[in-house]
Formats: structure tokens, sequence, C-alpha cells
């Protein structure tokens, strides 16, 4: 928060603050370190898959401890603790309190994370981010396994703990004379997110305990050799998972309803049908985990539920576009780079829906799974849609954080190389999928298809790594002797920024 | 006595939850439609003898049919968008500021 930072404080009072914009900042920081670890690992991924054969990564094994960090990184100390700081900084702001309803715990919340985080760094399993047994629990080498297996545990407890926190400062410390139909979008995507996690994390928790004990040989749940059933862990995995995705998503989505209007220069075209969508989307985020397990050899019927259960995010998530095409309509649009990012996520979203709606269609889900659409379909979602409009999101939160702008033109070409390399990565993906290129594997045949459509792909990401430093630089340079900035109206937009001092004592 | 109904908050949640699974239900079922013959079960004894199915040949076919759907909504959805993009930008000529909307979102 600007008026913290302009006072120069020594680091340790941030360090060990409980005040909600020091915490926020904690996150936020985090999560940038964990997004630029986990990207490197990408960048050595692609690379090794430039060309067949051995490029830059010595074995197989070494390749799937690589992707399973990256991947773990990615979803669960990038994207998840970003989606916390900015809630630090923004819930209480919104609802009008001074501070979230637990500081302590909120501070607690936070630390767990580079905790879990060195030990996943530290062990580097190679289990993969799934962590399936019976792999996971017969043969990956300990203690990398097991150390995924505590970190993964730490941060589901950090995440519980920071959603027990937002619930309780939404509903229960929001000002009075506030409704709560009147609070902000994200307040909501923040709100429906919380209650996602704390009624899906607990069944995560528990297969995490039960691939322990496994692994320690004193119970048999996943092993089949002791009478136990590796499948009954994906059902757990996933229950918890795929709830997970929205997790990942819905504060995207409240992140776009706070940028798209403001820029738009409008109000919201509806405000009722973005919250009935964050209720619905939570609600059906339930019904659709084993839709990731329908080549598993369940019943007819079973899979059918599942597809159904799938599609019926599509009516919500159409409801979210559809509201912020209607609010840009008719507005005066200002492109800075945040509605820049904002509006090339909403762009990539519907690609990565229709992919989702192909992998969702049985029959189709056979020629898909486990190839390379999969992979190109998640990441057109996980990158395209939430990574680039947490990007936007973070530039638009850089003035509150700084009391500086950053720069404006390098933070253009930053979205123009990112889209562009993301379209190269996984739309390719897509295409490489059908050609029948199986996933997490280390090399793969020469066909001359493959090859092509691997080394447009690398160079896309290569596009992408490049665009990231340039925000590097950029946050960094302007974080120190950017301009100061109209802490009224940093974008010029004609509309307040966000008011620290709107906030009045009232418990 | 008016007999009009009128559309109240509780009217339109009323109409999004009625419509939201209808609305669901008949795009699976278009699916269910397209994939009648494809369908990766056993269908020996319904299918005779004289009409082979080939399901490598019927997938295909059906993922370029739900490839074409997707495409046509995907270019009038991202259409949209870039014409959006492009008529309502601030540097547009015919955009003029509507005092009546700005600033007020909030």
């Amino acid at each position: 928060m600007v008026l913290e930072v302009k006072r120069p404080r020594p680091m340790w009072e941030i360090l060990f603050s409980t005040h909600h914009t020091d915490i926020g900042l904690l996150y936020i920081f985090t999560s940038l370190a964990f997004l630029f670890l986990a990207g490197a690992l990408a960048m050595a991924i692609r690379t090794e898959l430039f060309l067949p054969g051995l490029q830059v990564i010595p074995d197989s094994n070494t390749f799937s401890r690589i992707f399973t960090v990256h991947g773990t990184t990615m979803l669960l100390l990038w994207v998840l603790p970003f989606s916390a700081g900015v809630g630090n900084y923004l819930i209480p702001i919104m609802v009008r309190y001074k501070d979230m309803a637990w500081p302590k715990l909120n501070a607690v919340a936070f630390w767990m994370i580079p905790v879990a985080g060195a030990l996943i760094w530290i062990g580097f399993s190679d289990t993969g981010w799934t962590a399936y047994p019976p792999y996971s629990i017969i043969r990956a080498p300990g203690p990398a396994a097991d150390m995924w297996i505590f970190g993964a545990k730490i941060l589901g407890i950090s995440s519980v703990l920071g959603a027990i926190n937002f619930v309780v400062t939404i509903l229960k410390m929001k000002h009075p004379d506030l409704p709560l139909m009147k609070i902000s979008l994200f307040a909501w995507a923040t709100l429906t997110t919380s209650f996602m996690i704390m009624v899906s994390l607990p069944t995560f928790a528990a297969a995490l305990i039960m691939l322990y004990t496994d692994r320690l040989g004193v119970s048999g749940f996943f092993n089949p050799a002791m009478g136990g059933d590796p499948i009954a862990y994906q059902h757990l995995f996933w229950f918890t998972f795929h709830p997970e995705v929205y997790i990942f998503l819905i504060p995207a989505v409240g992140m776009l309803y706070e940028m798209i209007p403001k820029f738009s220069r409008k109000p919201i075209f509806s405000y009722q049908s973005g919250v009935t969508a964050f209720v619905l989307l939570s609600i059906i985020g339930f019904a659709s985990w084993a839709h990731h397990m329908l080549a598993t050899g369940m019943s007819f019927t079973e899979k059918t539920v599942f597809m159904v259960g799938t599609l019926a995010a599509v009516p919500a998530s159409a409801m979210h576009v559809f509201n912020w095409i209607a609010t840009m309509w008719g507005g005066r649009i200002k492109f800075a780079a945040p509605m820049m990012f904002g509006v090339g996520g909403i762009m990539l979203f519907f690609a990565s829906g229709a992919g989702g709606v192909v992998n969702t269609a049985l029959p189709l889900d056979f020629i898909t799974h486990d190839s390379y659409w999969v992979v190109g379909h998640f990441h057109l979602i996980l990158m395209g849609t939430v990574s680039l409009t947490l990007t936007g999101f973070l530039y638009y939160l850089f003035p509150l954080m700084t009391g500086r702008m950053y720069n404006e033109r390098a933070a253009k070409v930053h979205f123009v190389l990112a889209f562009v390399g993301v379209i190269l990565v996984f739309i390719t993906q897509h295409v490489l999928g059908l050609y029948g290129m199986p996933r997490r594997y280390f090399d793969y045949v020469p066909i001359p298809e493959w090859i092509a459509m691997n080394q447009i792909a690398t160079v896309g990401a290569w596009i992408v790594g490049l665009s990231y430093v340039l925000m590097l630089v950029n946050l960094i340079k302007s974080a120190v002797s950017g301009k100061h900035a109209d802490m009224n109206d940093p974008f010029k937009i004609g509309e307040e920024y966000y008011d620290y001092t709107r906030r009045e004592p009232h418990h | 006595m008016s007999s009009s109904i009128k559309l109240t908050n509780a009217n339109k949640w009323l109409l999004i939850i009625i419509f939201a699974p209808v609305l669901s239900v008949s795009f699976t079922s278009f699916i269910f439609n397209l994939e009648q013959t494809a369908v990766a079960q056993e269908s020996a004894g319904v299918t005779p003898p004289e009409e082979p199915v080939i399901r490598r040949v019927e997938i295909w076919g059906l993922f370029y049919r739900l490839m074409v759907i997707a495409f046509v909504v995907g270019a009038v959805v991202q259409g949209t968008i870039i014409y959006i993009c492009l008529r309502f930008r601030e540097s547009n000529k015919k955009n003029q500021p509507r005092e009546s909307w700005e600033g007020m979102h909030r």
C-alpha cells in the first residue's frame, strides 16, 4: 500500500507485519519469485523438446522432476498465492474494514508458503504434479516424493486458513451499511473461491495422508499388491483439483470485472448475472471431477454424468464472457496495458473453453487423452487466460503498491510478445496432440511434422519468457525510479482509483 | 387489476436458474445426436452387418463437426470482441465521451 511504502521502513518490519497490505505484498513478491523459477523450468522443458534426442536435460528422470516441479509451482505457488495477495490488498478496502478478520492467522497462512515451496523445490520430486499411484507409492524415490507430499499438505492448510479468513472478513467484517449485493464482483469471486477451497481441499488432504502411509508401507489404500485401488486416489485427487481449476480461474474473472468496466468507462452490464455465474460455477465445479478419468474404465453412465456435469459449466462461463462484451460495448475504452492483458485473456478464454468441450465429449476424449492436446488446453486456460489476466492486474495494482507508474510502452510490448508467444506455444500443442504426440515424454520420434510443431512451440515459449523478463526489468526499474503516480486516477480514465482512506472504522 | 408480470430481480434469478440447465441439457443432447453412430460401446447386434461402423472415421467426423461449430461460434465471439476494440477505443473519432455513463460504475 502506497501509504506504507512511502514511509521507508526496515525490511524486517514488513516481513513480520500482520497488516493486510504488507501480507499482500509478501504474497505477491513470493508468487512472482516462484513464477520466474517455474518459468525457467518451462524454458528448459521446451528447449529440450526443440529437437528429438538429448538437448539440455541429461536424462528422462530429470525431465520428469522438472515438469513435476514446474506444474506444482505454477499452480500452487504462483496462481494461488498471487490471487491471495491481491485479495489481501483489496478485500479489506472493498468491505471497508481496517484489516483482515484475523491478521495473525493471515500472516501464518502466508509464511507456510515459503516453507512448502522450499520442500517442493529442495525435494524435486518426479511423480508428476498429480502424484498418481502406484508409481508414487512404490517406485518414486524418497525423500523427494515425501517432501512433495508434505509441501502440498502445508500449502493445503495455508489455503484453507486463508479461505476462512476471507470468508469471515467479507461476511462478518463488511461495513454494516454495505449490502452483500453491492460489494465488488472481485469480492464475490474471492468469497466463492474461498468456499470452494474449504469444501474441496480436505479430500486432497486425506488423500495425501493415505499416500504417505502407503509409501511407508503401513497401509495399502492405493497399492494393488495390498488390495488397494489406485483409481480411488484419482477420484480423491480430482475431487479437489477439478474445483481447483475454478479456484484458479474465478479470482482472475473477478479481476477482469475490476478492470473491464474501469477501462471501458462504463458500469458493469449486469452485476447480478456476474454473481449468479460465480455461484453457478462454484457449484458446477464439483460435478465434473471424473472427466479427467474418462479413460480409466468407468461405466458409460458414470462417464455420461460427468460429461454433462462438465458441459454445465459452459453457460456460466458464457455469462461472464457476454457480460464483459456487453460492458465494453458502447464504452470509451482506454487500452492501457492492464486492459490489453484483460481483453487478450478473454479472447483466449473462449479458445481454451472450446478445447475443453472437445475433451469432455466422450468419443473425442479417447483421441485427445494424454496427448499434447490436453497440455495445450490446460495451458491455454492457465497461461493464456489466468496468468495474462493476473499479469494485467499486477500492472493495474502497481501504482497502489509502489506509488509509482510502470513504463506503459514496455508493458504494451510485454503484452504483444506474451499474447503472440502463448498462441504459438499452446495452439500448436493442440495440433501436435492431434498428430498423436504423447505428453510427458522426454524424447520423441523424429517425424517431420512433430519436429516442426515442437520448434514452433519452443520459439513461442522463448518469446513468452523474454516478455516476462521485460516485465521484471520494467517493474523493478519503475518501482525504484518510475514517475510518481497520481493516486486519485493513475490511469487517467476519469474515475477514482482504490481509496485507502475511504474505510471508516466501525468496530 | 393488472395482469402484467413484472420482471423483478427475483424473477430474473428464477429465469436464470430455470434456463441454465435447459440450455446445458439442450447442448448436451445436440452432442449426443451427433455421436449417435459413434458411441464407443458394443454395438454388435444393433448395427446390421451390411452397415459396418468404422469408429475411427466416425469419431474423426464428429471431431471435425465440433470444430466447425467451435470455429463458427468462435469467429462470431472473437469477431465481436475485435469489432468492439476497434469501434469503441477512445482514439476512435466517432467515440465521444458519454457524460451519463462515465465514472458511474462504482
